[in-house]
């Protein structure tokens, strides 16, 4: 176990817009949500991908991370998320910052997601 | 969250992990040469399967170069063959199947040693993810040299006495003890480069326990410091051929590519 | 070697064959099943042997007469 171990599935790791987020982010969040994880029919967001996603006035901050580090999407899915907010009233630019921490797991689906993927025929 | 500026590491530390990406990098492509010469099927899909790992590792060690102000373009397109410092042992394609096995383990585990080692908060979680691909690699290698160390123990040992000299001026040179490994000093790694040349001996030792493989001694091999490059990682000139050089670089695939 | 390699979704779960791989030794085996058929998140994943397995059928009883 490498000590660069971050907290992976940490109990308590929120995913989604947190209390404080307003209608704006809110409307980023639920933008995002309409992005396909292009490997099955799940959302970036309830793939828990996106960890978190800051407005500072038009710049949006988006934080994301990968399931998989060797994604051969990678690129496009990040141009996805650009793509998608730039769509959105109000945002003049997005920034993707990457992070491992904490490293993605399964147990952070969403419910919505785990029905989907079942409903798919898919398991994960 | 953005690391520059006020995140800057230490000048030794960038060398550092520029050389274990290209490491890396060229693994990707050794692993990838290999993808259709393994003797099954199932060694070739491993094959593949590395080779994309460690792609995916090396664009993340990419990316926090650049934050560390290493040129983007330099890194992935406009460096001539001199100034990649991946473990020299990668510079040569292998010729048959012990000695690539031999070649990658060695060059994996070293890697993966010298990532272990990093304590800096920019790999928090990442070299946890990482190690996550590593351990189907390693196990893998560590696999496969049990059987060939019974199959063909000359060519296992062979290929270890022609390529400990150069896995271990990748690692570092002898003057990095523990209290006196530069990046341990700067709280970058906490396992000195003396450590992590032990750790690496002792597990082929171990893994040759009972075979009729003997792993070279470390006395002769390990480099004294004033032989030692310390921006390539290695001792000597040699580097990796421009043809592999076009190949990582994806000059030859140029035309193909639509914009 | 053949080995057959098993997998289930989740515990509870019946057991699922999800195919087979060759290899040189058990080690080697657990990574060929992990690097095939690991497309899928599995709960469990395991292999067997093939000579491991061993057929119930019916036999001869011993000592009698056959017929």
């Amino acid at each position: 176990m490498s000590t660069n171990a971050a907290d992976a599935g940490t109990v308590g790791f929120d995913i989604g817009p947190g209390e404080d987020a307003d209608e704006f982010e809110q409307e980023l969040w639920d933008t995002l949500d309409t992005v396909p994880d292009p490997h099955i029919p799940v959302s970036l967001v309830d793939m828990a991908m996106i960890y978190d996603i800051e407005a500072d006035g038009g710049d949006v901050t988006v934080t994301m991370t990968y399931p998989c580090m060797g994604c051969p999407a990678y690129d496009m899915i990040q141009d996805d998320v650009r793509a998608a907010l730039r769509t959105v009233r109000g945002v003049s630019d997005v920034e993707i910052e990457i992070t491992w921490d904490p490293v993605w797991s399964k147990d952070m689906l969403t419910e919505k997601a785990h029905e989907e993927l079942k409903d798919a025929g898919i398991a994960i | 969250m953005s690391a520059e500026a006020e995140n800057a590491w230490p000048e030794a530390a960038v060398d550092y992990v520029k050389a274990i990406a290209d490491t890396k990098l060229l693994l990707g492509q050794r692993y990838g040469e290999w993808m259709l010469k393994g003797p099954n099927l199932e060694d070739d899909i491993s094959g593949a399967s590395n080779a994309q790992d460690e792609i995916g590792q090396v664009r993340q060690l990419f990316r926090l170069l650049t934050q560390q102000g290493v040129e983007d373009d330099w890194l992935e397109s406009s460096r001539s063959a001199e100034e990649y410092a991946n473990a020299s042992i990668l510079d040569e394609e292998a010729e048959n199947w012990p000695t690539f096995i031999v070649q990658v383990a060695l060059a994996d585990r070293a890697a993966w040693l010298l990532l272990d080692a990093i304590v800096h908060d920019d790999f928090t979680g990442m070299v946890q993810k990482m190690g996550e691909d590593e351990y189907f690699h390693l196990e893998h290698h560590d696999a496969r040299l049990e059987t060939l160390a019974e199959d063909q123990p000359e060519a296992v040992e062979a290929a270890l006495e022609r390529y400990f000299p150069g896995i271990l001026a990748f690692i570092g040179p002898s003057s990095y003890g523990s209290s006196e490994d530069p990046l341990v000093s700067a709280d970058f790694t906490d396992r000195s480069i003396a450590e992590i040349r032990g750790a690496f001996h002792e597990h082929y030792e171990e893994l040759f326990a009972g075979t009729d493989v003997s792993v070279p001694p470390l006395e002769e091999d390990v480099p004294e410091p004033e032989a030692w490059d310390e921006t390539r990682r290695r001792s000597g000139e040699g580097h990796v051929e421009p043809s592999v050089v076009e190949q990582l670089q994806g000059i030859s695939n140029q035309e193909y590519v639509i914009e | 070697m053949k080995y057959h390699v098993f997998t289930r979704h989740k515990a509870g779960d019946d057991m699922i064959h999800a195919g087979t791989v060759q290899a040189d030794s058990d080690r080697l085996a657990r990574i060929y099943a992990h690097r095939t058929y690991d497309e899928e998140d599995w709960e469990f994943m395991g292999v067997v042997r093939e000579e491991h397995l061993l057929e119930v059928d019916e036999q001869p009883i011993v000592g009698g007469r056959a017929r």
